[in-house]
């Protein structure tokens, strides 16, 4: 009851989970760098001064200045317009890589969860197998033998999380399915499928969100890296980790044009583990660290 | 004690045989064509069929993966596309190079993850802690291959301190072969000029990973020191009136160490993944060089084969720091 008397409505949990993420000052800030990086993802078209892919042979190796404030590159590109342009695609990068590791590791573990058994158990073998390779390796190796190209490494990133998710899933479900309200939901008839939409996933979601978050910057940093090696994505386009293997061998001469993509990786990777820490926190209070940064 | 050693050794042998169906997937039955993309993009279709034969794709699967095993079995991990040498001697002549540089980065990472983690424990919210948490996540945040190019920029293009590439001088002869890591080979012969030489050279590349591991590491030293600063064992240890240090060093750290030792386990093991990246910026010639090599010229037998030992070592490394375990917290016997 409200002081005054009047009783105040409960907050929804989406509302609840934000008024708590808003006492999170590490959840505030990569939220906010986040927010950056969404807003020029989505503005990039009017926000970038010059095209990221226009070669001006007038204007190359230009330093930083008021024409150009992240200066240009060997062709004379901006490059300024060239990190604004990269936003989106590491932001794909993240939400994809992310979308297959959970596609193929949620289903797997709600199945080995439900059905227990010889399922389950060679499902979490293979989960084990898969995760003891290092991840950014196996990734590797993947992207090589399906042949370069930014999806393939995508792909190929977001395999390498399916282990974490089907453990993650399985883990929730082994708890959730014992609940009394799950085995009243099941005397009352409810079969396995409307068990686990109805009851199950939606219990999930909050270390599922929680290991997205994470996962998410690791996807940035390891399809940036598969890129720099020249497996992920390829010259002009402006993704960060191909601009920086591109660009690396001005860093003595021109250091602009390989420090601005590489801070525009970090930005966006400590948004997301900045978010990541603090939704952790406020979701799952074992494992709460306190102090909010 | 025994028998969960016995039960961990009998599921690394299950998980290494996994991880060989994995690898043996990965070469021979994800690439369209395995024959194309060893004999290159422009050999002829007699050649592809001559090398198709050759390494016995023509066969049904399960006799591929027989033939795959029993070369494993025999040491061999077939011959470099790139290098015409057998896999397996190009990955033991690179090993100690890799392995200097990922016990140098560990050498960097632990004392001062432990530091900034133990630091922040102690007033968790305060400025030290929001200013160590938020440096700490920068350096995860921070890919290593391009931490590595700033550490050039700054230390051998800017200060000049450093040299920027390579394990030894070019004009300094490498120390006689001991253990093959130069830094402690220079020493043991008592060799000082090469030993000036390899740590000059060394120290750049191993802050390049020490850095991004001793963020890891301060994470988690910091959550499991508060963990265990709450617990009443602590509060007994200040009220009977020991120092603080006492308390923090000597109770509260010992107990707090055990997730971090599988942290650490994990990211020394997870430092020879991310040296592919950061030995091609230093022009370290380690496992890692060879890798981003193979990588671009579709080097298969070589891939692989740098696969399967950085994860056989990954898998071993984490077994070994489960098994330190029960010397370390004499709670836990199996």
């Amino acid at each position: 009851m409200a002081p005054g008397g009047r009783e105040r409505p409960v907050p929804g949990a989406g509302r609840r989970l934000l008024l708590r993420l808003r006492n999170n000052a590490g959840a505030c800030l990569g939220a906010g760098m986040l927010a950056v990086a969404l807003a020029t993802a989505a503005l990039h078209p009017w926000l970038m001064p010059y095209d990221p892919i226009a070669v001006d042979l007038d204007a190359t190796f230009q330093a930083p200045g008021a024409a150009h404030p992240f200066g240009t590159d060997s062709l004379g590109r901006d490059v300024l317009s060239r990190v604004m342009a990269g936003a989106p695609i590491s932001l794909r990068v993240a939400g994809m890589a992310v979308a297959v590791g959970l596609g193929l590791g949620g289903p797997l573990g709600l199945f080995a969860g439900l059905r227990g058994g010889l399922a389950d158990e060679a499902v979490m073998r293979l989960a084990d197998i898969v995760l003891a390779f290092p991840s950014f390796l196996l990734a590797m190796a993947i992207t090589a033998a399906m042949g370069v190209g930014l999806e393939k490494a995508i792909f190929a990133v977001g395999f390498c999380f399916w282990p974490r998710y089907a453990r993650l899933v399985r883990g929730q479900v082994l708890v959730i399915r014992e609940e009394p309200y799950v085995e009243a939901a099941r005397a009352m008839g409810a079969g396995t499928l409307r068990i686990s939409l109805r009851h199950v996933l939606p219990n999930c979601l909050a270390p599922v969100l929680v290991q997205a978050t994470m996962d998410s910057g690791f996807a940035i940093l390891a399809t940036a890296g598969l890129s720099f090696l020249g497996l992920g994505a390829s010259p002009p386009t402006p993704e960060w980790g191909a601009m920086i293997a591109e660009y690396r061998q001005y860093l003595v001469s021109q250091w602009w044009m390989p420090v601005f993509p590489g801070l525009a990786l970090s930005w966006l990777t400590a948004g997301f583990v900045f978010l990541g820490d603090g939704l952790r926190d406020i979701l799952d209070p074992r494992l709460r660290a306190g102090g909010g940064l | 004690m025994k028998a969960y050693v016995l039960r961990r050794l009998v599921s690394l042998l299950l998980v290494l045989l996994g991880m060989t169906v994995v690898t043996f997937v990965i070469s021979h039955v994800i690439p369209a064509d395995p024959a194309r993309a060893a004999a290159g993009m422009f050999a002829s279709a007699e050649a592809v069929e001559a090398i198709r034969q050759e390494m016995g794709l023509d066969r049904p699967l399960y006799v591929q993966y027989w033939n795959y095993m029993r070369s494993l079995l025999h040491g061999d991990l077939g011959r470099s596309i790139l290098t015409r040498e057998p896999v397996l001697d190009d990955l033991l002549r690179r090993l100690p190079a890799s392995l200097e540089l990922a016990v140098a980065g560990m050498c960097i990472s632990l004392p001062l993850g432990l530091l900034i983690g133990v630091v922040c424990s102690q007033r968790p919210g305060g400025l030290t802690d929001v200013l160590a948490r938020g440096v700490a996540v920068l350096g995860v945040a921070t890919p290593a291959f391009w931490l590595a190019q700033i550490m050039q920029l700054v230390f051998y293009s800017v200060l000049g301190w450093f040299p920027a590439a390579g394990r030894i001088a070019t004009g300094c002869a490498p120390p006689p072969a001991v253990t093959g890591l130069y830094v402690v080979d220079a020493a043991l012969t008592g060799n000082l000029a090469a030993l000036g030489s390899a740590l000059r050279h060394l120290i750049l590349p191993a802050v390049t990973v020490g850095l991004g591991s001793a963020a890891v590491i301060a994470r988690m030293t910091r959550s499991s020191m508060m963990e265990v600063l709450k617990q009443e064992f602590v509060r007994t240890a200040r009220a009977k009136g020991l120092a603080e240090r006492v308390v923090v060093y000597r109770h509260a750290l010992r107990n707090a160490l055990i997730p971090v030792i599988t942290v650490a386990g994990m990211q020394f093991s997870g430092l020879i993944a991310w040296l592919v990246l950061v030995e091609v910026i230093f022009a370290w010639p380690g496992l890692g060089s060879y890798a981003a090599r193979s990588v671009l010229a579709l080097d298969f037998p070589a891939i692989m084969g740098f696969t399967l030992l950085t994860s056989t070592i990954y898998v071993v490394v984490n077994l070994a720091v489960d098994l330190v375990y029960a010397f370390i917290d004499p709670r836990i016997r199996y």
